[in-house]
């Protein structure tokens, strides 16, 4: 029973499905607005990305990196391949990577004509994070003492 | 017994014979008057087929010539067919990273496929890296959501030929392992029929893309049936990339 | 013979076939006209007889197979002609589409497109989930402690953000199963008499072999290989055949070579939605078969997409551990000595 309830504890912050990559490279306790120009915008699998030159305001500019869903799940989220075009200027609200360079994942996209797309990045579309009980962010980053040995259960 | 026209009266047996003949009778009219009503129905392209007409590595006409590609597009292809003579297939996604080769060229690999048919839908499952494509006989115009490598299918029957029309191909597949290109507005039209008692599966293949060819174009490929009871094999092309062996392994086929 | 329920069957006769035994019927009944009534049997035969004919040609055409289904509410009988309206559920939805394939709550006829009822809160697990496998009690499935080690291990990694990568993350092949759990957009279910065939827009196919026997030795693979029988209305698909390189579910359940589970797949709730009751049995690392459960709903208003792996930037694989033998993915090398 005890393991039970410990190993619901644990798995109540677990992110299911095919998380082919850890998403606490983000950090998902903030965020960062970027607005910007496209550059590119690459419809694929297992991601798309938008690749965004934001502007410092004074006269540099930085190329972002930012990593949005898959397209079958961005056209459930109102995304088609056109949505975003080079030259296209966009509002990119993102979950900044922890390493602070410019990358992150994609939260919400505001484009020029007021729609607000969601960033589906995280696989858990934020509809179906609420129905999961658990925040839709990634877990919080664990202890460094925690141990990696498991304990045995009893037979 | 005899009746007053000397004639035997009929016995019981007789009476059934005479039934059972006309229940004959009725059954032959029965079905020659329902049988052109449903000419089709006895088509099914269930089962593995296997290219049998030679693997097209450049896809050629009906003709045996190159397909009448416009100027900028023939120009792509010189390109990557002369890369593709010095063993250089970086224009090919799926020699390198296993992508779906997409339309025509998953229908023309000497890799079995298998269809499933059924009244509304038929699949093709592929053997090649356990693709599939689905093609929608309900009737409804077709919906493309999206680009695809597989397309999105269409098909209804005329007579005993199966009429397959794939749009919605996305621009990054190409349509022969020499690289020919072709645009979003790619139409083709697969024509199946069974013959040799169905053994054997042909399809005329009709390919329309204005921004590519400056006409219309066919192909004709040939495929085998494989024995009843044949199951596709597993293929996982990534495994053999990570082994260093190509995507495609076309001698294995031979 | 009933004519209808072989069109309707998996079967697949010809309908010429179904013609001939509606006719055979159409002259029993005039048989028993014959028997019943008087006056000119031979006007009763031939009425009884054309009306049969019409109405066999009308029930084994295409268009009627699709209308001849029962509406959801309604028992087994009266053909619906309406089609199904189905109600827009959210944004999920591609938009307004005609729905392509007819009504079906025929029991034993899991054609149409479903999709996978997808995570809920722990605290009803025993109902299903994706994630981690939770038995139908509600309970961890009953791991040995080698299992228990290997799950724990891998689920403390991802806690870490040093997730052990498993076959999705290394764009292989799962267990098609798995699917109902890894993949929560839709799939679509095709059948015939030989064969039930799902398919996820990843590619993964699922191809359930009806009637025939498990062959022996048979090669490990990553889908395994699942033959299926008929129990009434519910399937039920034997799958073994596994090699080692799939995990059980997305957070490391292993299962070893010897891994075989029973999937008992039936229609629930008037047609609208299949449950997958799953029993694994794997002694290396669990200590007694187990069941867990599945469900999805019957969802005719969407489409299958695709996905294709196309773009493998190294990002995907940022923070990813590579054990037992398995290497980051990457492309093949421009240049290769193989025939393409």
């Amino acid at each position: 029973m005890k393991s039970t309830v410990a190993a619901m504890i644990l798995l109540l912050f677990a992110l299911p499905a095919m998380s082919h990559h850890s998403t606490t490279a983000y950090d998902h306790s903030k965020t960062i607005v970027l607005t910007g120009t496209v550059k590119e915008f690459q419809w694929t699998n297992p991601h798309s990305w938008v690749q965004l030159i934001v502007p410092d305001g004074q006269g540099n500019t930085t190329e972002w990196s930012i990593e949005t869903g898959a397209p079958n799940l961005n056209i459930r989220h109102g995304w088609s391949r056109n949505t975003l075009k080079p030259g296209d200027k966009v509002t990119l609200t993102i979950y900044p990577h922890r390493d602070g360079g410019p990358h992150g994942s994609l939260a919400f996209a505001k484009l020029t004509d007021g729609r607000v797309l969601d960033g589906a990045a995280d696989f858990i579309p934020k509809d179906n994070a609420k129905e999961l009980g658990a925040p839709s962010s990634a877990p919080p980053a664990p202890d460094a003492g925690s141990r990696a040995t498991p304990t045995t259960p009893k037979p | 017994m005899r009746t007053e026209n000397n004639r035997r009266a009929p016995l019981p047996s007789d009476r059934r014979v005479r039934t059972s003949m006309n229940d004959l009778g009725y059954l032959v009219l029965a079905v020659l008057l329902v049988g052109p009503l449903a000419a089709h129905a006895d088509v099914d392209l269930t089962g593995l087929w296997r290219l049998q007409s030679s693997f097209q590595h450049e896809i050629k006409t009906t003709e045996g010539r190159t397909p009448p590609l416009l100027p900028a597009a023939a120009e792509t292809y010189r390109k990557n067919l002369a890369k593709s003579a010095a063993g250089d297939f970086s224009f090919d996604k799926s020699q390198t990273l296993c992508t779906s080769p997409g339309m025509p060229r998953l229908v023309m690999l000497p890799y079995p496929f298998e269809i499933v048919q059924e009244p509304h839908r038929l699949a093709f499952v592929f053997q090649w890296n356990h693709r599939f494509r689905l093609v929608d006989l309900g009737g409804a115009p077709p919906i493309v959501d999206d680009l695809s490598y597989r397309g999105t299918a269409s098909g209804h029957w005329e007579g005993d030929v199966l009429v397959v029309q794939t749009r919605g191909l996305v621009d990054t597949s190409l349509l022969d392992a020499g690289g020919m290109p072709h645009s979003e507005d790619l139409q083709i039209t697969e024509r199946y029929h069974l013959e040799n008692g169905g053994r054997t599966l042909v399809s005329e293949l009709t390919f329309e893309d204005p921004k590519t060819f400056t006409r219309p174009w066919k192909t004709v490929v040939t495929y085998r049936k494989l024995p009843p009871g044949t199951e596709l094999d597993e293929d996982v092309c990534r495994e053999r990339l990570a082994k260093g062996l190509p995507a495609f392994e076309l001698d294995k086929w031979k | 013979m009933n004519g209808r329920r072989l069109c309707m069957s998996g079967l697949r006769p010809t309908r010429l076939l179904a013609v001939f035994l509606a006719a055979d019927q159409a002259l029993e009944i005039r048989s028993e006209l014959r028997r019943i009534g008087g006056g000119s049997g031979s006007f009763r035969r031939r009425v009884a007889l054309a009306v049969t004919t019409i109405a066999a040609a009308i029930v084994c055409t295409p268009a009627s197979l699709a209308r001849s289904i029962d509406s959801p509410q309604s028992a087994p009988a009266e053909p619906s002609r309406q089609p199904l309206v189905v109600e827009q559920k959210g944004p999920e939805d591609q938009g307004t589409v005609a729905p392509t394939l007819p009504p079906n709550t025929e029991p034993a006829n899991f054609e149409g497109i479903w999709k996978s009822d997808h995570v809920r809160p722990l605290v009803q697990a025993a109902l299903g989930t994706t994630g981690p496998l939770v038995t139908v009690e509600g309970t961890q499935p009953p791991y040995t402690a080698e299992g228990q080690n290997i799950f724990w291990h891998r689920m403390l990694m991802e806690q870490r953000g040093t997730p052990v990568a498993n076959t999705a993350a290394l764009y292989l092949p799962s267990i098609p199963l798995n699917s109902l759990s890894l993949d929560l957009e839709p799939f679509t279910i095709l059948q015939t008499n030989t064969q039930v065939l799902v398919l996820w827009e990843d590619g993964t196919a699922w191809q359930i072999y009806l009637n025939k026997p498990q062959p022996r030795n048979l090669k490990p693979t990553y889908r395994g290989h699942s033959v299926g029988l008929w129990e009434g209305a519910t399937l039920v698909v034997d799958s073994t055949g596994f090699n080692t390189r799939t995990w059980l579910d997305s957070h490391g359940s292993p299962h070893s070579g010897d891994l075989r589970f029973i999937t008992r797949i039936s229609k629930i709730n008037h047609g609208r939605q299949l449950e997958f009751l799953t029993t694994f049995d794997d002694p290396r690392y669990y200590r007694e078969p187990f069941t867990v459960r599945r469900t999805a709903t019957w969802r005719p208003d969407l489409h299958l997409l695709e996905v294709e792996i196309e773009n493998t930037r190294d990002e995907n694989n940022e923070g990813m551990v590579y054990e037992d033998g398995e290497q980051p993915p990457r492309p093949a090398a421009k240049r290769s000595p193989g025939e393409n």
